[in-house]
């Protein structure tokens, strides 16, 4: 474990980032999946609902997410550098360096979630004025289309774990000892996007029954990515992270909300079905308590030399 | 014709005199930090604690005791940027702003730096800090400005015991081989180089003379190239999202 490395000082403004940017991709992602495989009822059908929340979530959350990634620069004006050649001004990218990728994937992803949103605004009968209405009817045919599902489905993947390659290509201590983070934050963010996307469906009207049978797959794969997380990072990181007990009450914490709190409610719904936005609130606080652990890890539980 | 130089620092000849500190400060015009007023840091002579925005040299002192207080070493070591020859700042750096120059070095081009902190993330050495007033990465340019200008590195230049070193690289390392052996045939078994051959990060333009283990200097033993990780972490994250697709295959179709 290196501990003499200096604090890159990543916080608040990136806990959020990459807590609203996993609901914006989960929710994406779950909307795209909705289309490709049941597309007999997402077309006008029972599940619409369901599958157009996702784009409502997902473009305004992005637009969030990109003030935060520039707010959080040093040099907010300058945040076109990730992008562009300063001199030149040509694109520019390296495909070795995560934020490079990452701030290009930003981009295409919230560009195809503008896409979507503008295309939910069509379909919900949303007036628009002159350009907008042509550029929303367009993005309608668009954005139901397989080639855009498919699309969209692998920028949504790639957001929602490039964040966690971010994290392990560091000589931080947890953050650089495992490969799993990238994974993880997948799992959390397809966990976070579903109970968003059941929240807003239920708010607006839909139906969720279909995405109650996908949740338990995602449960399995958050538990499974947290267990080789802890498993795969060094024995040193694992007993400072056991003897702390503010590491151990976040992760127990985050697993009670992300999987067990949905999980019993689920049960309970059984008899009440009232119960289920509760399960969904229970597993975005504990993505959020999750990605705020990982996260805060190398200051929180190691405390680095500066 | 331009030709990869570096720093051989011998720490067995360092006195902590913290004149390469002085001499960075004073041409690189970093100002003093808190107004000049140092308070005691508790860890023997050291009163910068750590490589900041305003100091890119930093003298660590080691106090070795034994038990019985009855023998007692004293180790310092005047650490800097080690220019790495894979240097994982400037791998990761988006912007580009950290580049190698034509004397083998790495240097942070300010105007092209937006203060992701990357590379603060990515360095193994705790080098890179931002400037609170810049807001942007800094840390040792190898006195770029002088290079250019054939001086030799305002640390370099100071040290009164050739503590530090500065030549070419491949000299720089022949000597600093003949310098271990010598220490070794005293009876310096601890003697050791660290950094001089490419197992740590493709090798280090500016590499080390120890006396004891790398860890007692706060050096890591094996700093990880953060690129290598990328490959593994993409194929853990591409079969959980191969699990999602299978899941979503099996229950949503399941229910339809």
């Amino acid at each position: 474990m290196n501990t003499m490395v200096a604090d890159p000082h990543w916080g608040w403004w990136i806990v959020w980032y990459f807590y609203l940017a996993g609901i914006a991709s989960g929710a994406f992602a779950v909307t795209c999946l909705l289309r490709l495989v049941k597309s007999d009822t997402v077309k006008g059908g029972a599940q619409t609902e369901i599958a157009d929340s996702g784009e409502w979530i997902a473009a305004p959350l992005m637009a969030v997410c990109g003030l935060l990634l520039i707010v959080d620069l040093g040099r907010p004006e300058r945040f076109w550098h990730m992008l562009f050649d300063r001199d030149s001004w040509l694109p520019h990218i390296k495909v070795w360096s995560p934020m490079s990728v990452g701030a290009w994937g930003v981009l295409v992803f919230s560009m195809v979630t503008g896409i979507g949103f503008l295309a939910t605004l069509n379909r919900s009968g949303v007036t628009l004025p002159f350009p907008l209405e042509r550029v929303s009817r367009l993005c309608g045919s668009v954005s139901s289309s397989f080639p855009f599902s498919v699309f969209g489905l692998i920028c949504a993947m790639f957001i929602s774990s490039y964040t966690g390659a971010l994290l392990t290509a560091t000589n931080q201590p947890v953050w650089s000892e495992t490969a799993w983070i990238g994974a993880l934050f997948l799992a959390s963010s397809v966990g976070t996007g579903t109970a968003a996307v059941q929240l807003v469906a239920r708010a607006r009207g839909g139906v969720s029954s279909s995405l109650e049978a996908f949740e338990p797959y995602v449960w399995a794969l958050e538990l499974t990515t947290l267990v080789l997380f802890v498993s795969s990072i060094e024995a040193e990181s694992r007993t400072v992270l056991w003897r702390d007990g503010r590491a151990c009450g976040i992760l127990a914490v985050s697993v009670l909300l992300c999987v067990l709190v949905p999980a019993a409610l689920r049960w309970r719904a059984r008899h009440s079905w009232g119960w289920l936005p509760f399960g969904a609130v229970s597993v975005l606080a504990g993505g959020f308590l999750l990605r705020y652990a990982i996260v805060m890890a190398p200051t929180m539980w190691v405390s680095p030399t500066e | 014709m331009t030709q990869a130089v570096g720093f051989f620092t011998d720490t067995s000849v360092c006195i902590g005199c913290k004149a390469c500190q002085v001499a960075c400060h004073q041409w690189n015009e970093l100002p003093a930090t808190n107004g000049g007023v140092v308070p005691f840091s508790g860890n023997s002579y050291d009163n910068t604690g750590s490589f900041s925005d305003l100091n890119w040299r930093h003298v660590k002192f080691i106090e070795q005791i034994n038990e019985q207080r009855t023998q007692a070493a004293w180790l310092m070591m005047s650490d800097v940027c080690k220019h790495c020859a894979s240097a994982p700042c400037r791998e990761v750096c988006p912007t580009d702003a950290i580049v190698v120059t034509e004397f083998n070095t790495v240097y942070i081009r300010e105007s092209y730096c937006n203060g992701c902190r990357d590379c603060i993330a990515a360095c193994p050495f705790g080098v890179i800090h931002v400037s609170e007033s810049k807001k942007i990465a800094q840390k040792c340019t190898f006195c770029y400005d002088r290079l250019q200008n054939d001086l030799v590195p305002a640390c370099a230049q100071a040290c009164p015991t050739q503590s530090i070193q500065f030549g070419p690289l491949d000299e720089l390392r022949s000597r600093a081989a003949s310098r271990v052996r010598q220490l070794q045939e005293r009876g310096t078994s601890q003697a050791r180089l660290y950094g001089a051959d490419e197992t740590i990060l493709g090798g280090l333009s500016s590499f080390y003379l120890l006396l004891d283990e790398p860890a007692v200097y706060g050096l890591p033993a094996e700093p990880k190239e953060p690129a290598k990780s990328v490959v593994p972490s993409s194929v853990r994250a591409f079969l959980a999202a191969a699990w999602v697709l299978l899941a979503s295959m099996w229950s949503l179709r399941k229910r339809s």
